[in-house]
């Protein structure tokens, strides 16, 4: 799809409308991603909005943001707010009075704070926070501009601090854009501290303060600018204006790399991305084409499909899985991977293939069974329009990435999409694509083992209590935030509230580490036990990755958790199942284990054990380590 | 092209100021809409600016009076 003009939308809205009340909400959000990924403008967010928010609300993750500015930036809410309900968030947004945000962020009792937003957003922009320096900055004496560079990072910094002191919620603060422009003469480059040096230094100083701060995040403007060039994105009459700097054109660009943060920071971030081979991976048809004829080196056009290689070689570096789904003959395919010097990714970067002449639909099913995650956290990437819209069709749940027709702009494509940011990178995330390929190995081993429980034995798994501090920390939130298979209460907690739960409420936090005969599994598990009274105890969280689902590590978990309650003198644990789209595998936990049902509620049931009445079921061949 | 140009111009502003297509043609102007305030002029004229690929010159803002006169300045800049 080209360009799509205001008539031709028009010609489509009524349909989407219909879809909507015909309650086909999936697809209808499907249809506008399409519109959106090509004209993201003011027109369809508008559309967007006026639809989607009269949805029901708890189909969307709800989040609220507070923008603190020193410009117009009321455009970019609109774009923001339908790029969010296309991901599925609905985002309740408060806009700061015109250049307040210092008065917002330094007073306690401030709008910003009393409606505790999820987000806030330091919005400044050079012109208006700095503008002598902008305008006049290249006629002042070095030692001032020195003065003003330390004077403007100095009060930002202060501003930043204020707020961390004061909340946990996330933080984006914009970079400085940088000037662009040279002095007459070439008189900034000749000096030995240039305007250009001024807000790159106070840029630097930002980004080095926001890097020691958690839940913030430093948003280089200047980057997006650049990429764009400059010329192109200053409408410099529009601020003199209405004080908006940024030309029409590229403020949804803005808006995507503000939901870029956001969803790297919740779990709807992608896990897998399920690629097409020919005319994505590498260009032509291998079945027709040759291995001679195929298109894939650094030269036209070949150099496009490298680029896209390496863009799904960065996410998979950064933890994300790959997954191919290709109609070929599957030795024709592989031979691509074997012998052409052109390709950047190797057959071990995939953690599944289905490379066969099946339904594609059906290939992502059993590739989303074979990993076990669901098949909302897929992309799926393929030249062909059918096979996007068959799967649009038959899998709403998978995100369609929208390819443009040129494959020149694939890769460009890719590294805009919101869904693949991630900003909370553990080390554990960076281990996951070999996890999965020693946990193929493992199942492979299922397949040929002569019973389950030879298997089981062959595993010598170890499950292992580890102490909560600070390397371990970040990983057992990240487990709150993500899990959603095998998680009783889907209860999602920051590090910063686990913490204060275990200072300040009493809180048994327990992270459960498995390894097994294939490798170290990493932290899989987390407990939390809250104290009700001292005799009675709570499991508010009892989660497990599914990196490990299906061999009794709940049960030793169990185990281990019952012994600390004992030890502290608790007599009777409840724990609560809160059923949601996606927990089915441990609906069974309580009562398998040998909990009876003490009450239920709109939510879910509470569940009761007498301590004494309980059973340890863990099986011989799970070995427990506690500390 | 005149009548591409005011299909489009209305269903812009139309999208942005939530109304129906029948509450709005060629000869409305701005002081019929209470919601049409210099926020929603200014988003109009930056939606405008995203679909035609134009850049409204500071002078044509203080001409808007309503759709006729934003056809009316698209159709000078695009001339």
């Amino acid at each position: 799809m080209s360009k799509i003009l205001a008539s031709d939308f028009l010609s489509h809205r009524d349909a989407i409308r219909e879809s909507l009340k015909g309650g086909e909400l999936k697809s209808a959000i499907a249809r506008l991603k399409q519109f959106w990924s090509v004209s993201p403008n003011l027109q369809v967010a508008s559309f967007v909005n006026a639809e989607l928010g009269q949805q029901k609300q708890e189909l969307f993750s709800k989040k609220k943001v507070f923008v603190l500015r020193s410009s117009t930036i009321e455009p970019i809410i609109p774009l923001f707010r339908a790029s969010g309900y296309l991901l599925g968030f609905e985002l309740d947004v408060t806009v700061g009075d015109f250049n307040t945000y210092q008065q917002e962020v330094l007073d306690p009792s401030s709008l910003l704070y009393s409606s505790s937003p999820d987000y806030c957003i330091l919005a400044l922009d050079s012109r208006g926070i700095a503008q002598d320096v902008w305008f006049d900055g290249s006629t002042l004496d070095e030692s001032t501009l020195r003065d003003r560079v330390s004077s403007i990072s100095d009060r930002l910094i202060q501003l930043i601090q204020t707020f961390r002191n004061r909340t946990d919620a996330h933080l984006i603060v914009h970079g400085l854009e940088v000037p662009h422009w040279e002095t007459v003469g070439l008189q900034d480059s000749r000096r030995d501290f240039s305007l250009r040096d001024a807000f790159e230094g106070v840029n630097a100083s930002i980004r080095g303060f926001v890097r020691s701060q958690s839940n913030t995040y430093f948003l280089d403007i200047d980057r997006v600018a650049r990429s764009v060039g400059y010329d192109n994105w200053c409408d410099t009459p529009k601020w003199v204006l209405a004080r908006t700097a940024t030309s029409s054109t590229y403020i949804p660009k803005i808006a995507n790399e503000w939901m870029k943060i956001l969803c790297a920071t919740t779990p709807a971030a992608c896990k897998v991305i399920v690629t097409d081979l020919d005319n994505t991976l590498w260009g032509g048809v291998i079945g027709e084409d040759g291995l001679e004829g195929i298109k894939i080196d650094p030269e036209y056009p070949g150099y496009a499909f490298q680029a896209v290689q390496r863009c799904l070689k960065e996410f998979k570096s950064d933890g994300g899985l790959l997954a191919i789904t290709s109609k070929n003959n599957e030795r024709d395919a592989l031979k691509v991977f074997d012998e052409h010097p052109g390709m950047i990714l190797k057959k071990t970067d995939f953690a599944a293939m289905r490379i066969n002449w099946e339904e594609k639909h059906q290939n992502l099913r059993s590739i989303s069974e074979e990993l076990n995650l669901g098949l909302d956290s897929f992309v799926f990437i393929d030249d062909n329009p059918v096979e996007r819209d068959a799967i649009r069709k038959f899998l709403p749940d998978v995100d369609v990435l929208e390819l443009p027709r040129d494959p020149n702009h694939y890769a460009s494509t890719i590294r805009d999409n919101p869904r693949f940011a991630k900003v909370i990178i553990s080390g554990e995330d960076k281990q996951r694509n070999q996890l999965y390929i020693e946990r193929k190995n493992r199942d492979d081993a299922v397949k040929s083992a002569e019973s389950i429980d030879a298997f089981y034995h062959s595993l010598n798994q170890v499950v292992r209590v580890v102490s909560t501090g600070p390397l371990t920390l970040p990983r057992i939130a990240q487990l709150t935030q993500k899990t959603n298979q095998f998680n009783l209460t889907t209860r999602r907690y920051s590090e910063t509230e686990i913490l204060t739960g275990i200072e300040q409420s009493n809180w048994d936090v327990l992270g459960i580490q498995v390894t097994d005969s294939f490798g170290d599994n990493g932290i899989v598990g987390v407990v939390i036990l809250k104290p009700i009274t001292e005799e009675d105890w709570e499991i508010d969280t009892f989660l497990m990755s599914c990196r490990v689902i299906g061999r009794k590590v709940e049960t030793a978990m169990l185990a281990v958790a019952m012994n600390r309650l004992s030890t502290r003198g608790c007599k009777r644990v409840e724990g609560w199942f809160l059923p949601t789209a996606k927990n089915d595998p441990c609906k069974d936990f309580y009562e398998l284990h040998g909990f009876h049902k003490a009450g239920e509620s709109a939510s879910g049931t509470r569940n009761l054990l007498e301590m004494n009445r309980y059973v340890c079921k863990v099986p011989s061949w799970i070995k427990i380590e506690e500390n | 092209m005149t009548q591409e140009f005011e299909t489009r111009v209305i269903s812009i502003v139309a999208e942005i100021l939530n109304l129906q297509k029948e509450e709005i043609d060629v000869g409305s102007k701005k002081a019929d809409f209470p919601s049409w305030d210099s926020m929603q002029n200014l988003n109009i004229v930056l939606a405008i600016e995203q679909e035609f690929g134009v850049e409204f010159p500071p002078d044509a803002f203080g001409e808007i009076t309503g759709v006729d006169s934003l056809i009316g300045v698209l159709r000078k800049i695009s001339a």
